[in-house]
């Protein structure tokens, strides 16, 4: 005898209960997650170091790294002064909550602070798994071109704040900047949107700051 | 995208759910919107190799999509947007701005069991 059995769960429950618990656990300790997801290549990491630098100086600054392989970012990280930790997926395309809870205990989370976390290069799994996170911030660079937004609309719909990177290379080349934004304001209507650039560095500064006020804000008891 | 991730979480709902372990799963139906990306033949091929040896092994998957939708953000006039081709951000009835909604939803809807 056949019989259905509604359920009506989602698909990926089991991971947003431990992205859940993980930001419960960050709260606690007073610290705000900034999950940081982009195409490989687009800064994600020179982007960080910046940021680390440019946040207030007394709190917490850490950093998770998540590559398919190598530990690269994470020595880069390290040698600027900041505690970090890698995590290699061997071929899984994106980072999860229980990746994150996981590697948690080997940081020294003894002060109110941020914690990055630089997602697995990617405009498109990245999307689907919280962390755990209080912001998702996703960069899209000037090489890789104005029609991003339209072309992966979901991760751009998603974040909490944007940033354009390597804006130094506008000059040499065809990106409308109209296009992008126009991109943009259709997927993810008054998204702050960051024009910046690592080298030469410009436009950090503000970023930093909307990170301080936005991470006050979301990580208050 | 990563369908094989997706397909073990579904087998694990899926198991749980069962009220009795002897019963065998017949249909399962998945609701999934065009921005979920899931790509039905990757999906199904995942779930049959690892539903093997289990309830689940001869189940049917089915797979329902939910469309997202393009409303003005001047008119709120509607477009259905199915996840292929472009994103029309301009309204093709007023030519204002879209705004590109909905179509992100990826549940377990229902499974069908007998025994």
């Amino acid at each position: 005898m056949q019989h259905t059995i509604t359920i009506g769960q989602s698909i990926l429950a089991a991971n947003n209960e431990i992205a859940r618990s993980n930001n419960r656990e960050l709260h606690e300790r007073g610290l705000c997650a900034i999950n940081v997801m982009a195409a490989p290549g687009a800064g994600k990491t020179s982007l960080i170091l910046h940021l680390l630098e440019a946040l207030p100086q007394e709190a917490f600054k850490g950093v998770i790294e998540g590559d398919v392989a190598s530990s690269v970012d994470t020595e880069k990280i390290l040698s600027a002064g900041f505690p970090a930790v890698q995590i290699n997926t061997g071929g899984g395309c994106h980072l999860t909550a229980k990746m994150i809870r996981d590697v948690l205990p080997q940081f020294q989370l003894d002060r109110s602070g941020v914690l990055f976390i630089e997602n697995i290069g990617n405009l498109i799994c990245p999307c689907a798994y919280d962390l755990g996170e209080d912001l998702k911030l996703v960069i899209s660079s000037v090489p890789e071109g104005d029609d991003k937004p339209i072309k992966y609309p979901k991760i751009f719909q998603i974040a909490d704040v944007i940033v354009l990177n390597k804006t130094d290379y506008l000059a040499h080349s065809d990106f409308m900047l109209d296009a992008f934004l126009r991109g943009i304001e259709a997927v993810n209507p008054s998204v702050p949107v960051f024009h910046v650039s690592c080298k030469p560095r410009s436009g950090i500064t503000e970023l930093a700051k909307w990170v301080v006020e936005h991470c006050r804000l979301r990580s208050k008891p | 995208m990563h369908e094989s991730a997706i397909a073990a979480s579904i087998l694990d709902l899926v198991l749980h759910a069962l009220p009795d372990q002897q019963q065998r799963i017949t249909k399962i139906t998945i609701v999934a919107g065009v921005l979920a990306g899931i790509e039905p033949s990757c999906l199904e091929l995942y779930f049959s190799e690892l539903a093997k040896d289990t309830a689940a092994e001869h189940a049917e998957l089915i797979l329902q999509y939910k469309d997202a939708e393009l409303v003005c953000q001047t008119c709120g006039n509607r477009e259905t947007f199915q996840g292929r081709g472009s994103v029309n951000i301009e309204c093709e009835k007023c030519g204002g701005l879209n705004r590109l909604q909905g179509g992100s939803e990826m549940y377990l809807d229902s499974i069908e069991v007998e025994g």
